[in-house]
């Protein structure tokens, strides 16, 4: 064969090589880019810097990396990268039904999530709790229960239910036909006879609800959920608090699918969607962070408190985006937050990718105690940490404390009997001033029972050990380096087997 | 900087060949084209070392220097017992070496997890990238040299050069001298030889972007279960193994294929290293067609010096399990390693010991067309399931993981809940490139090539052929493009 039609090729392929870099570098020259810029703004990230071989540290590329460095530097810049990645990914995930990442994809262009995000795993019936797991799970929420009772507010945990489980329609029929028994079932069964059932607030028959009425829920590429979605996730929270303060909460701001000028200007209350954001019109309400404490949280930027003319309840809120994608841009610089609680909810102070732990609890209940607090998580989370991890010793025995029996009014400890106590300091103060906590110490006839650490503040809840006082010692519980207006020590038969 | 990158293939492989056409284009008029071309050859080697890891250079160019200076020093000898003392020094130095920096981090985190101190940190002791493969071809070098097989290159650059070379510095093939020493004193420009290096270039790749990086989530997430101890259904299972051995084939055969195809369009030839090993009848012709640059050379420079099959059955199947103990223990420091390698040092000695045999030169036995067929797919299933089987093994982290796929594949074990997550993994990508491995591992392409120049003139199955690679090319292109580094499996060892 002659060579001219191997030539012919080897200059086409050559050619093909070669023309991504010398279409660059003309549209560079010519100062009219015609490339979309790499990395595009959905990836969140910097363009890879030139990487200096005799850059002075800390910005020195080691040598071994250097090769790697120069890559990421080339990739960024190279031609039609953004379009060649699209197409690839419209192949791969929509053609050819791929998971991309941690992307999966669903019917009608529909996704999923999963390994960071795992809810389909979570539906699948993948990652079940073992007992002792669930057990952890039941005694924390036990615990914030015993807690509040103690100090006079509510704790709620409004479990979100993902995508996956709320919209299994849209799932590819070989996964959606394989649906398992998902972690919140375990948990609901598992909380039947707790003291703690109220407080766990489950989310998806809502959803569904909504959603058999004819609503949108989630977004259809997005794992949050749409305005209306998280519309319904404020009125379950809405129910909740009515419920628990029927003479203060009052009705929902209501939805709206045409808002009326006076809500739309603002001047009467309504939620709409618009631009697929929630648009809340709530007169009165207006952001106020000047009391937001800017270290707690992964994003202490977008923690935020509004507050309502004429006052009302206080509810403090650690949550992830599920509770705020929709309401306002990701860094809170695209105007004020408003939130779609009911009238009778004055101030809501909301901390982004937040939990309820014990030091954060005392923190908020420093010099006034809330009427509520409210964590959100996806059901999915309850796999990926245990419930201890978010108690200290005081929640531990707290759950010890929820579980136990009460007493018969005036009645002494049974001789023998293991007894779990509390003890409710109002008005506690140090006496070195500055020093971080004085200790409680509880006592029976004399003898130390047990001993907490309490911090200052407006009040404070501290749970005992179950322990065995003497037969007929009068219990007493005091502060030592320390002294509180009032305190109040009640206690509890701990059942066989009741202590974890 | 890897083969399957965007980087190498647009920014460093364009302005290297144009330089290198150009030179060899000086050929006819210029009489120092080549040396010159095998300097910008070299030139562009050690900017590949540079820009792919700078640390293991210091190594490889006292390994280099000091293999040449000793395989000189072997040729210039006229004592033969000094020629085998040279030889036994240069091999023995290699060895050790290669053994320093092959486990001595591992013995480091040994010794340190034991004793609580380690002698060196482990971190000094980084395997320079390719030193397996490059001080085998060194070694190979001194031997042949030793043997009188090729005289020590002319010029000390061109051995640089072909020790340095960089289709083949990272992960083989393991090209000796005596293949490519002519290359190195003349190599016209020839276009249907660079051509066919792109085409070779373009279904490279696409064997490694299209077909096993899309196979590779499946054998990952069932091997990831197995490693925390968690069983799978015998189906997965099944599917695992034999995703992850279609997977190693297109990955390692996929570089191959795209090392020759860079040496041809330098105006190299190299040796094939793979010759469709899963259509292998036994075990034995699977390592005559698998890794063929490897299993060549340990035949060549210890199988056969360890006297081969001349001394008797015992003999050569001790001869066997040694060879391939250690074939294992190149491939990494792991348990799994000689593991896998004795295993089919075992299944080579069953095969000698209990196959069928025939005289050699004697002509096949004459049965029934029907017995025939039977034992033309026993003999294949028996050699994919021997190798099936050893993958397993090679993949497996700890015998612990090899242990609980192998009982997850005979239905053994019960699966953990985590295997109802491994749905998600079945889509119809995973499905198009299992199916085009599974078609494609057996010699299709050459039968389909066969057909095609029968009917057609040769210009245009020619240019059938070109339009066929320059579509694998593009459809990979979008997957390179997604930045998503996925280095060779090979480049481990």
């Amino acid at each position: 064969m002659k060579n001219a039609i191997p030539a012919a090729f080897l200059a086409l392929w050559t050619a093909a090589l070669c023309t991504p870099q010398a279409a660059r570098l003309l549209s560079e020259r010519t100062g009219r880019p015609a490339f979309e810029p790499f990395p595009s703004r959905t990836e969140n990230r910097r363009q890879n810097p030139w990487p200096d071989l005799f850059e002075k540290a800390p910005r020195k590329v080691p040598h071994s990396l250097y090769g790697r460095a120069l890559e990421n530097w080339y990739h960024d810049r190279y031609a039609w990268r953004t379009e060649l990645i699209r197409f690839g990914r419209r192949v791969s995930f929509e053609w050819l039904q791929a998971p991309v990442g941690r992307d999966v994809p669903g019917l009608d262009g529909w996704r999923f999530m999963r390994i960071t995000w795992r809810e389909l795993e979570d539906y699948l019936g993948a990652i079940p709790l073992d007992d002792a797991a669930i057990a952890e799970w039941v005694a924390l929420f036990e615990a914030r229960h015993a807690w509040a009772e103690a100090v006079g507010t509510s704790v709620m945990t409004l479990l979100a239910a993902p995508k996956a489980q709320v919209r299994w329609q849209q799932l590819r029929p070989g996964v959606r036909d394989r649906r398992g028994r998902r972690i919140a079932d375990q948990l609901r069964d598992a909380l039947a006879d707790s003291p703690a059932r109220d407080d766990v607030l489950f989310v998806d028959e809502d959803l569904a609800a909504a959603f058999a009425a004819g609503r949108e829920v989630f977004f259809y590429e997005d794992h949050h959920p749409c305005p209306h979605g998280i519309w319904v996730l404020y009125e379950r929270l809405n129910r909740r608090l009515r419920e628990l303060h029927p003479e203060r909460v009052g009705e929902s701001i209501p939805w709206f699918d045409d808002p009326p000028p006076e809500v739309r200007a603002g001047l009467a209350p309504g939620c709409w969607e618009e631009n697929r954001r929630l648009v809340v019109s709530s007169p009165g309400e207006r952001q106020d962070d000047g009391t937001i404490p800017h270290d707690a949280a992964r994003y202490p930027y977008c923690n935020v408190q509004t507050v309502r003319d004429g006052g009302g309840l206080t509810v403090v809120m650690g949550h992830d985006s599920f509770m705020r994608f929709t309401l306002s841009s990701w860094l809170g610089g695209d105007g004020s937050v408003r939130f779609p609680f009911a009238r009778g909810v004055g101030r809501v102070r909301a901390f982004l990718f937040h939990r309820l732990s014990p030091g954060f609890l005392e923190w908020e209940t420093r010099s006034s105690v809330p009427e509520a607090f409210v964590e959100q998580f996806p059901e999915f989370r309850l796999a990926e940490a245990r419930g201890g991890g978010f108690m200290d010793a005081s929640f531990r025995a707290a759950a010890v404390f929820a579980r136990a029996e009460e007493p018969a009014p005036g009645a002494a400890p049974p001789p023998g009997a293991k007894i779990a106590a509390r003890a409710v300091f109002d008005g506690v103060a140090t006496d070195a001033p500055g020093a971080k906590s004085c200790t409680a110490v509880l006592e029976a006839g004399g003898r130390e029972l047990g001993r907490r650490p309490v911090s200052p503040g407006f009040r404070r809840a501290v749970f005992f050990d179950p322990a065995e006082p003497a037969a007929g010692a009068a219990l007493s519980v005091r502060l030592e380096g320390g002294s509180a207006a009032s305190t109040n020590l009640v206690w509890r038969l701990v059942r066989q087997g009741a202590a974890r | 900087m890897v083969f399957g990158s965007l980087f190498f293939l647009t920014a460093f492989l364009p302005p290297v060949l144009l330089g290198h056409w150009a030179l060899q284009a000086l050929a006819p008029r210029w009489r120092r084209a080549t040396a010159a071309a095998n300097l910008w050859l070299l030139a562009a080697s050690l900017a590949a070392c540079f820009l792919s890891d700078l640390r293991g250079l210091p190594v490889f160019f006292a390994v280099a220097f000091a293999n040449d200076l000793l395989a000189r020093a072997v040729a210039a000898s006229r004592r033969p017992r000094l020629r085998k003392a040279l030889l036994a020094l240069a091999l023995g130095g290699d060895v050790a070496l290669l053994c320093v920096f092959k486990f001595g981090g591992a013995l480091a985190r040994w010794t340190e997890a034991l004793a609580g101190s380690a002698l060196l940190p482990a971190s000094w002791l980084v395997l320079p990238l390719g030193m397996s493969f490059w001080i085998f071809r060194a070694m190979a070098y001194v031997w042949d040299v030793e043997r009188g097989v090729h005289p020590p290159a002319r010029n000390p650059l061109d051995f640089l050069c072909w020790m340095a070379l960089f289709p083949i510095f990272v992960s083989g093939p393991i090209v000796r001298w005596a293949d490519v020493a002519g290359s190195f004193r003349s190599r016209p420009f020839s276009a249907p030889l660079a051509a066919s290096g792109f085409r070779r270039l373009f279904a490279g790749l696409a064997k490694k972007v299209l077909v096993a990086n899309n196979l590779a989530p499946m054998a990952d997430a069932v091997w990831a279960m197995a490693d925390a101890g968690q069983a799978v259904t015998p189906g997965y299972a099944a599917l695992a193994a034999a995703a992850y051995s279609l997977q190693l084939y297109f990955d390692f055969s996929g570089y191959s294929d795209m090392a020759i195809g860079l040496g041809r369009l330098l105006g190299f030839d190299f040796k094939e290293n793979f010759l469709w090993p899963y259509a292998s009848a036994s075990v034995r012709e699977f390592w005559r067609r698998w890794h063929v640059s490897l299993s060549s050379w340990f035949r060549d420079y210890l199988y056969i010096p360890l006297g081969g099959s001349r001394r008797g059955t015992a003999r050569t199947c001790l001869n066997v399990l040694v060879v391939f103990a250690l074939c294992g223990v190149w491939h990494g420091t792991g348990w799994m390693f000689p593991l896998w390698g004795l295993w089919h040092g075992l299944a080579l000695c069953a095969e000698r010991l209990f196959g069928p045999k025939r005289a050699k030169g004697a002509p096949p036995p004459r049965r029934p067309a029907a017995l025939a067929a039977l034992r033309f797919l026993a003999a294949r299933a028996w050699a994919l399931a021997a190798v099936a089987f050893g993958w397993i093994l090679f993949r497996s982290a700890t015998p612990g993981a090899a242990g609980v796929l192998l009982r997850s594949l005979a239905g053994l074990a019960e699966p953990a809940p985590a295997v109802r997550a491994l749905v998600l993994e079945l889509s119809p990508l995973f499905a198009a490139a299992f199916a085009a491995g599974a078609l494609l591992c057996f010699p299709v392409v050459p039968a389909l090539r066969r057909a095609a120049r029968r009917v057609l003139p040769e210009r245009a199955a020619w240019t059938l052929e070109s339009l066929g690679a320059t579509a694998l090319g593009a459809a990979a292109l979008p997957f390179l493009a997604s930045g998503t580094r996925q280095a060779f499996l090979y480049f481990q060892f």
